[in-house]
């Protein structure tokens, strides 16, 4: 899955994968984190954001995965592999489409612990431009 | 009989908002030349939990986030996005 061995073009392939860490922004113990997205205009996004990485750099392959739902600790939240002839472009672009990910996805995250449950704030996603 | 004439969108809400009103989607009356600060404000005053709250949040229309100024047609697809957290 990770690499595509049929594209003799690639000489490197970089994998973000990000987890349910153990403890919340405020230290307290985290029981689960819960997804939730605006599903189709996170699909939406995604594509803009690699059609936007496709023209900065040279790439080969970009695949982002999210998952929503309730994730236990140490379970897998996002990955994003993303493959090019070089090493530079495939790092730089991962790191792109990550904090995009971050900034321009509509994907929220409730925190459950101890002491209940609440949605994380984050980034108020800016306008965009038509 | 006379037709209803009332023109309705749908608003659709999303997590710290969608908990604070209590539902996920809210109809919201169509009208003439209605801005996308004309539905945060009606959202606003009909919810003033919302203000309590202080709560913060993008518009969305047709899947794309828009400043107050936008345009809204009754066959947009509205929502409220508060602050995002993925990854």
């Amino acid at each position: 899955m990770l690499v595509d061995r049929q594209n003799t073009s690639v000489g490197g392939t970089v994998v973000f994968i990000g987890t349910v860490r153990e403890y919340d922004s405020e230290n307290f113990k985290l029981l689960q984190l819960s997804y939730e997205a605006y599903e189709t205009m996170a699909e939406e996004i995604f594509s803009d954001i690699e059609s936007e990485a496709k023209q900065k750099w040279e790439i080969e392959g970009i695949t982002v995965l999210h998952r929503i739902g309730t994730l236990n600790v140490g379970e897998v939240s996002v990955v994003i592999i993303v493959s090019s002839k070089h090493r530079k472009e495939a790092f730089d672009c991962c790191r792109y489409v990550i904090d995009n990910v971050k900034t321009r996805v509509p994907i929220w995250k409730m925190e459950i612990t101890n002491g209940g449950k609440k949605w994380l704030g984050g980034t108020l996603i800016l306008p965009t431009k038509k | 009989m006379v037709a209803d004439t009332r023109s309705i969108v749908d608003l659709r809400l999303y997590a710290s908002v969608k908990d604070l009103l209590g539902k996920d989607r809210i109809d919201v009356d169509w009208t003439d030349n209605m801005t996308a600060g004309d539905v945060r404000k009606k959202l606003c005053e009909s919810f003033p939990i919302l203000s309590v709250a202080n709560a913060q949040f993008t518009i969305s229309v047709n899947r794309r986030a828009v400043g107050d100024r936008e345009l809204i047609q009754k066959t947009d697809e509205l929502a409220i996005l508060p602050p995002i957290s993925g990854g």
